[in-house]
């Protein structure tokens, strides 16, 4: 080894790592160089220091946690940064897609029926009455306003001379029942609502069958429900299969009604002459006299009874009738009559009464008039209800 | 080379080292001083290879244990040869403070190295000779490893401050 390399073992020297040969040349040199002997006296507290074990130790952990190289400290925040942002761009396609998640998915789209109204029954009557001449409704009103508070009914014209040749009397046109029954309203309050539909008595209706409240026995009459008011929207099975035979009432006037049906009016003669339809629940004086005007839906023949004080029964009037022909018979101060239409000529008189029929029974109180009607299918041949006046 | 050559060349270098720093007669002293300790303890050395590190280790001490009491005293050419303690071996708190300090400049100073450096030192650390460190290196020669450890204990002494400890 050369003398100038000699000094290069220094370092070996401190970490006690030279090897015997680099020994003896270092400090043999070192006994012959004071130089070389320097920088070995300067050289011993480093010597001494890693001698140490525990300084030793320390010092190699050091160094063994080497700096990074310079590529390394830089992708050293991008170690942390890329995770990071990997993280954020999560969150945010997290916060973008929720809403997007909240839309619910259709998987099944139940859509909503469409609600209809229901389609109005077309009522074959009002074609033909629109055609139609109105009634003297006029003529009612005017009556009505000259006899104000004193009698508040209706005043019926006397009945005209050829009954049965004039034409059946058509139902009542819708105005004119509207005005007719708010007529009726306003000149009989007490009677409200029930003025377009009075139930008869318990007593009559039990007479007659009890059937009142089920039918309406004008709408048999006229062979179909009533056209104005449309009070029945859903009908029953019965007029559902009534109603083509009413459309052909309606169609052709002369045409018979499936249920024999009878109107009838207790008509009262005034002090002026004039005869005035009363209320059948009406009390009535015990003198007054009063005839009974009957009406049918269909030809026949009708027969009118009165019940003696002795509790038998006088027949007061048999004849054949026409359709709507109006027909009266004078019932004087009767307390009770019978009434019985049918369809053939009866070979002998009615027995009356009865076991109750199938029939209804409805006071109209625009008209002032009762209708009976029967609701048996099918129909029968025989119509018969008793008639039960209050008198003091 | 015989022991009483050894020792006459240690006794020149050792004088010649402390004149520098203290006065020539209190060199001389202790130079006669560690060859009385390594006649009177070490009398089986006989190669310089291990009298030299042994000679240079009782003179550091006796130059330190010198200047302590010198301080003590306020003089430096007042005390005795005599009054100087022998080299006490063992760790004295002075010590303990002025290693620690060390070693936190050497930590430091390690620190600064360059990555060829720095595994040098800790090959060295680990215990690996010149010899070892070049095939662990791959290097050609082992002159390139001696001019490498020598640049790199230049730098580390350089960053130290020009010495390893502050005296």
């Amino acid at each position: 080894m050369k003398r100038e390399d000699i000094d290069k073992l220094l370092g070996g020297y401190a970490t006690g790592t030279l090897t015997p040969e680099e020994r003896q040349a270092l400090f043999a040199s070192a006994l012959e160089d004071q130089q070389l002997f320097d920088a070995l006296v300067r050289e011993e507290p480093l010597r001494e220091l890693l001698q140490d074990p525990i300084a030793k130790a320390r010092l190699l952990a050091g160094l063994e946690r080497t700096p990074a190289p310079w590529y390394r400290r830089w992708l050293r925040p991008a170690a942390w940064a890329i995770p990071v942002a990997a993280m954020a761009a999560v969150v945010v396609a997290l916060i973008v897609e929720r809403p997007a998640s909240r839309q619910p998915v259709t998987i099944a789209e139940v859509r909503q029926l469409r609600r209809e109204t229901p389609a109005p029954i077309p009522s074959p009557l009002s074609q033909t009455l629109d055609k139609r001449a109105l009634p003297p409704l006029p003529q009612l009103a005017k009556t009505q306003t000259e006899d104000t508070a004193a009698v508040p009914v209706p005043v019926i014209p006397p009945p005209p001379a050829a009954a049965p040749a004039a034409p059946p009397a058509p139902p009542p046109a819708a105005e004119q029942v509207q005005v007719a029954a708010s007529f009726g309203l306003a000149q009989q309050g007490q009677q409200g609502e029930a003025g377009l539909r009075v139930q008869p008595a318990a007593g009559l209706a039990g007479a007659i069958g009890g059937q009142a409240s089920g039918q309406d026995a004008r709408a048999l009459f006229f062979g179909a429900p009533g056209p104005v008011f449309q009070l029945n929207v859903v009908d029953s099975e019965k007029k559902r299969l009534a109603r083509p035979q009413a459309a052909q009432l309606a169609g052709t006037t002369t045409a018979p009604a499936t249920h024999p049906g009878v109107r009838y009016r207790l008509l009262k003669k005034r002090a002026d002459g004039e005869s005035a339809a009363v209320d059948p629940n009406q009390l009535l004086e015990g003198t007054d006299d009063l005839v009974l005007r009957l009406e049918t839906n269909e030809p026949g023949y009708i027969s009118v009874y009165e019940r003696r004080p002795d509790g038998s029964w006088q027949q007061l009037a048999s004849r054949a009738t026409e359709r709507l022909a109006i027909d009266d018979t004078p019932v004087g101060d009767a307390r009770e009559l019978f009434v019985v239409f049918t369809r053939q000529t009866q070979p002998a008189p009615y027995p009356v009464p009865e076991i109750p029929l199938d029939q209804v029974q409805s006071f109209y109180s625009p008209e002032q008039a009762t209708y009976v009607a029967a609701t048996k299918i099918p129909p029968p041949q025989i119509l018969a209800f008793p008639i039960t006046l209050r008198r003091r | 080379m015989t022991r009483e050559e050894v020792l006459a060349q240690l006794r020149e270098r050792i004088v010649r080292f402390a004149a520098s720093h203290i006065a020539r007669e209190t060199a001389e002293d202790l130079a006669q001083e560690v060859l009385m300790l390594l006649h009177e303890k070490y009398a089986h050395l006989e190669r310089p290879e291990d009298l030299v590190p042994l000679s240079l280790q009782i003179a550091r001490f006796k130059m330190m244990s010198w200047r302590r009491k010198a301080v003590r005293h306020g003089e430096y050419s007042q005390v005795s040869l005599e009054e100087l303690p022998l080299p006490d071996l063992g760790a004295s708190p002075a010590d303990a403070v002025e290693r620690k300090e060390m070693m936190e400049r050497l930590e430091t100073a390690l620190a600064q190295l360059g990555e060829r450096c720095r595994e040098l030192f800790r090959l060295k650390l680990e215990g690996k000779t010149f010899p070892e460190i070049q095939k662990i290196l791959g290097v050609g020669a082992i002159n390139t490893i001696y001019t490498w450890d020598h640049r790199c204990r230049k730098h580390l002494l350089e960053l130290m401050g020009g010495r390893w400890d502050k005296r």
